[in-house]
């Protein structure tokens, strides 16, 4: 690594800044195929600076200029703080208020790590430490790094000397600085004549004369550098099947041509160059088969759909407290207004995501969340249609904007990654899944309904017209979770053979169900007064949080693609402050009601 | 006749007290709390132990003390809710959601009870180009002893133990030590020991908490057979080696395996395929191509992710795969369960009623407001 970064650093050229000036429109929605499925660059770039620099631009460059100069403009790229280091301690380097470190500095310094990561290769990374598993990080993110460095090296001119006996018999200009492609053609006869030198005068360098030594270091130099891209398969451009990287695309390929173009253009500052050859390569793969979603991925990043319906969320949510506040109906009607807008844009979102995966919204925990919010925020909004007193806004707003705060945590560099081969079917995540998800919607809401009917308690209202769409929301719940506990068993005998194993995925699904038989139940019986009725619905929101959450912490049974770890604390605490809120709004309630 | 009308009325009584919610509100918080530890214990005891612990027993024993297991409970339920259904349901429109939702629950659970009862699984490990017709159990190990070829005896691993191996041999055989989970260990001494003992011994790990993936073994000495074959063998499942002693001309061969049952059918793996994601090594599907030979018929099939084969009451799913030292292969689940349509009816009724009671609810409020 060490030597790689030394000869980027030395042999190649480094090009006059000019990233501003580029127009990355075209180059940006150009097809990658990457992690198994077909995206645009835009989503591959950002997807990969997440991963490196823990945010989608660095430095003042968006992540499709960031790209651009790491394929094209490496030895700039190296000294590019782009890597963020949680623990700079751990490779000796200084502390610093960005937490950026280029790969210049990082590279030399997990070089004197290897031994450790060399150890660490060879224990199972559950019995890795914290220190361990950030030393990992790092040295995961500086080969992806060097890889994308290297992925067009062949194409980049070479701040390298030709000796000159090679550069008369080769007739090349010395002028003209040599590329890894125009050398290809000679490469048989330096590697000839390099065997030509150690059979007539052996292995010691120091025999030789000096013209000898270049040639030989020169022929070094150009193997170390094919030899580090031998095998980079990061930069899967070219249609194949897979598709292939540059280094593995024939040069003459048509469209590979037009990356050279880009490359040359990008090399040479010539921003209509570069809209010449983009455009070129947009228009060519335009036609690749799989790439009919690249626009509507495209337009999902530009939107940016959740952090949108996220502000609109927030906003409502500020429009209901002015409400509360001062309960002018305006206020009421802008808050609803806002909170509509922001169903819409979050519905737009799912969509999107719908047509660009080309399956159910739901495959992943992170996809539930969102899923989730949505059918809350519809729920919430049919809610306040009907009764019109500012509790449907509260708790649409509320859940929309929580439930998208939550859901960053669970989303990876890729959010729309493929799923694993027991999920690869169509079927089942749109019958088990969105019903088992709508299920847990309904609960949240129930819950939140019984919190507002505690409150109104508390306070010393009568919260007894809550009490219908009360009862209303948590037989829904039931039907949702248990219609959809039950199709998460036929899928479970369709594809493990068995209907119910215990798993505990499974179980809690079913302590959802059981939770709220048991209370419907206690309340026929007359066992459960009305306020712990209630309070038992507004407990939901713990049950649903360890069923959907909490069982994946366990990391055991068959539902292995949804283990999770890292969320224990914030779930205890959220139990914790639950149960604290329902216990205290329950006496309030129960004192008020004495008097 | 008023000791009868007074015994009805004590009858009536009980019933009335059996079929009311009150049994749900005293029986679920206990399920809750059975279901709760289970989860939880699977961490520590693996899903196997943890299952038969809590949910497939009728007792759960905390020490001395003897709690109601899930079948108990769920018991206790099924029969409440069974005296309800029957006897005390209101037979009128606006209940009908619930008489339905009692219903489809009362099918599920019977089918449970059924499942619990009846269900046998195992698993198929098949090589291409092989035909299997037994099905392996996940659980129960045997020592198969085979003689020139043919089965000779099948002892179950629990019932053996260090002495003299419990079957009637023309030669004497000594279990010296078992193992549940063994691990190969280096050997100080090979003195006396046969084939594979001779490299290594066998050592007892702590046992895995998934149970099936324990690979158990023994060691045993042969004595007064063929002056060649005395000696000291080991056996461990996976492991091909397989000890054969030869004894007044016959051939007596040693295998650890997985408790066998015969298939009323040949399944043989024709093809198994990985597909993966395009660059990459993650698996978007698995899916082998199986011929099904029963008589003189023979036709082909696919079993692959959530397409299971069905035939003569067997279901047979692609589970997974794994790669051995003597080549790949395809690892089939084999489920024979009769009560596999009861989840599939009473889902369809549950929803029908939960949805009927919640329209009738939304129904009633409205007439009401």
């Amino acid at each position: 690594m060490m030597r790689f970064v030394a000869i980027l650093a030395l042999l190649f050229f480094a090009l006059p800044a000019h990233a501003q000036s580029f127009d990355y429109k075209n180059f940006s929605a150009l097809p990658i195929q990457h992690e198994g499925r077909i995206k645009p660059i835009d989503s591959f770039a950002r997807g990969t600076l997440e991963q490196i620099a823990g945010k989608d631009s660095v430095g003042g460059m968006a992540a499709d200029a960031w790209l651009a100069q790491a394929l094209f403009d490496p030895a700039q790229a190296l000294e590019m703080p782009v890597f963020r280091l949680l623990r700079p301690d751990l490779l000796s380097l200084p502390a610093r208020k960005s937490r950026l470190y280029s790969y210049a500095e990082i590279a030399p310094a997990l070089l004197g790590k290897n031994d450790i990561l060399q150890k660490l290769a060879a224990v199972d990374q559950q019995e890795w430490s914290d220190d361990q598993r950030e030393l990992a990080r790092i040295q995961d993110i500086s080969v992806l790094y060097g890889q994308l460095l290297r992925s067009f090296s062949f194409t980049l001119k070479l701040n390298l000397s030709i000796p000159e006996s090679l550069a008369r018999s080769w007739k090349i200009d010395t002028a003209t600085p040599p590329t890894l492609m125009t050398l290809q053609p000679h490469e048989g006869k330096l590697a000839a004549r390099v065997r030509q030198i150690v059979q007539r005068k052996g292995g010691d360098p120091s025999a030789y004369t000096q013209e000898e030594r270049d040639i030989v270091n020169f022929a070094f130099e150009i193997e170390t550098l094919k030899g580090g891209a031998r095998n980079n398969v990061i930069l899967r451009i070219v249609p194949g099947d897979p598709w292939l990287s540059p280094w593995e695309a024939p040069k003459d390929d048509a469209y590979l041509q037009n990356w050279l173009a880009m490359a040359h253009a990008y090399a040479g500052g010539d921003a209509a160059g570069w809209e010449k050859a983009t455009k070129e390569a947009k228009k060519i793969a335009g036609s690749f088969a799989g790439t009919d979603k690249i626009a509507h991925e495209v337009l999902y990043n530009t939107l940016h759909p959740l952090p949108l319906a996220m502000a609109f969320y927030l906003a409502a949510f500020l429009a209901f407290a002015f409400y509360a506040l001062r309960g002018a109906d305006t206020a009421r009607l802008c808050a609803f207004s806002l909170l509509v807008c922001g169903g819409l844009v979050h519905s737009a979102a799912i969509i999107l995501r719908i047509l660009i995966l080309a399956r159910p919204p739901v495959g992943t925990l992170y996809e539930s969340i969102l899923f989730v919010a949505l059918v809350c925020v519809m729920a919430a909004i049919v809610f306040e249609k009907i009764r019109k007193d500012g509790n449907g806004i509260m708790m649409g707003s509320a859940a929309g904007l929580l439930l998208l705060f939550c859901a960053r945590s669970f989303s990876s560099e890729d959010s729309m990654g493929v799923l694993v081969a027991v999920l690869n079917t169509n079927f089942w995540l749109g019958t088990h899944v969105l019903c088992i998800t709508m299920g847990y919607a309904f609960c949240l809401m129930t819950a939140m309904c019984a919190h507002v009917w505690l409150y109104s308690k508390a306070r010393g209202q009568d919260g007894g017209d809550m009490i219908v769409p009360l009862k209303i929301l948590a037989i829904l719940s039931l039907l949702f979770t248990a219609v959809g506990t039950i199709l998460g068993g036929i899928w479970a005998d369709q594809s493990w053979g068995r209907f119910w194993g215990w798993d505990p995925k499974e179980n809690g699904a079913l302590l959802i169900v059981l939770w709220l038989i048991w209370l419907l139940h206690g309340q026929i019986a007359g066992q459960l007064s009305r306020a712990l009725f209630v309070a038992g619905l507004a407990a939901l929101s713990m049950i649903v949080a360890l069923a959907w959450f909490g069982v994946n912490l366990l990391a055991t049974g068959l539902h292995s693609y949804g283990f999770i770890s890292g969320v224990a604390g914030g779930l205890l605490g959220f139990c914790i402050a639950e149960s604290a809120l329902i216990a205290w709004l329950y006496y309030s309630g129960a004192r008020k009601a004495a008097l | 006749m008023a000791e009868a009308a007074s015994k009805y009325r004590s009858l009536h009584g009980w019933l009335a007290f059996i079929a009311s919610p009150k049994i749900v509100f005293y029986t679920f918080p206990w399920l809750m709390i059975l279901l709760t530890l289970g989860t939880v214990a699977q961490k520590e005891l693996g899903l196997y132990a943890a299952q038969e612990m809590y949910f497939s027993s009728w007792i759960l024993w905390v020490g001395p003390f003897p709690l109601p297991g899930a079948y108990l409970t769920l018991s206790v339920i099924t029969f409440c809710l069974l005296i309800k259904f029957l006897f005390f349901s209101t037979w009128r429109w606006p209940q009908a959601g619930i008489i339905l939702t009692h219903l489809g629950v009362l099918i599920l659970l019977i089918g449970g009870g059924l499942t619990a009862a009846t269900q046998k699984e195992g698993f198929i490990a098949i090589a291409e180009g092989s035909e299997m017709r037994t099905v392996s159990d996940y659980h129960d190990r045997i020592l198969r002893i085979e003689k020139n070829g043919s089965v000779f005896a099948d002892l179950g691993f629990p019932d053996l133990q260090t002495g003299a191996l419990p079957v009637d041999l023309p030669f004497r055989a000594r279990i010296d030590s078992l193992c549940i989970n063994c691990v190969p260990a280096p050997l100080r001494d090979n003195k006396g020991r046969q084939g594979l003992a001779a490299e290594i011994a066998l050592r007892d790990s702590p046992p895995e908490k998934d149970a099936e993936t324990n690979l158990s073994g023994l060691t045993f000495s042969i004595t007064d057979a063929a002056a060649e074959s005395n000696g000291t063998y080991i056996v461990m499942e996976e492991i091909p080696h397989t000890p054969e002693v030869r004894a007044g001309g016959d051939t007596y061969r040693f295998t650890m395996m997985r408790a066998q049952r015969p298939l009323p059918f040949g399944i043989a793996l024709i093809d198994f395929k990985r597909d993966l994601y395009p660059g990459t090594d993650m698996a978007s599907g698995f899916s082998s191509a199986v011929e099904v030979r029963d008589g003189g018929m023979a036709w082909p099939a696919t079993i692959s992710m959530n397409e299971p084969l069905r035939y003569k009451g067997y279901t047979i799913y692609q589970a997974s795969f794994s790669e051995r030292p003597d080549g790949e292969f395809s690892v089939l689940s084999v489920v024979e369960n009769h009560g596999r349509i009861f989840p599939y009816l009473a889902s369809a009724v549950i929803f029908i009623g939960l949805l009927l009671h919640l329209l009738l609810r939304l129904k009633s409020a409205r007439g009401k407001a």
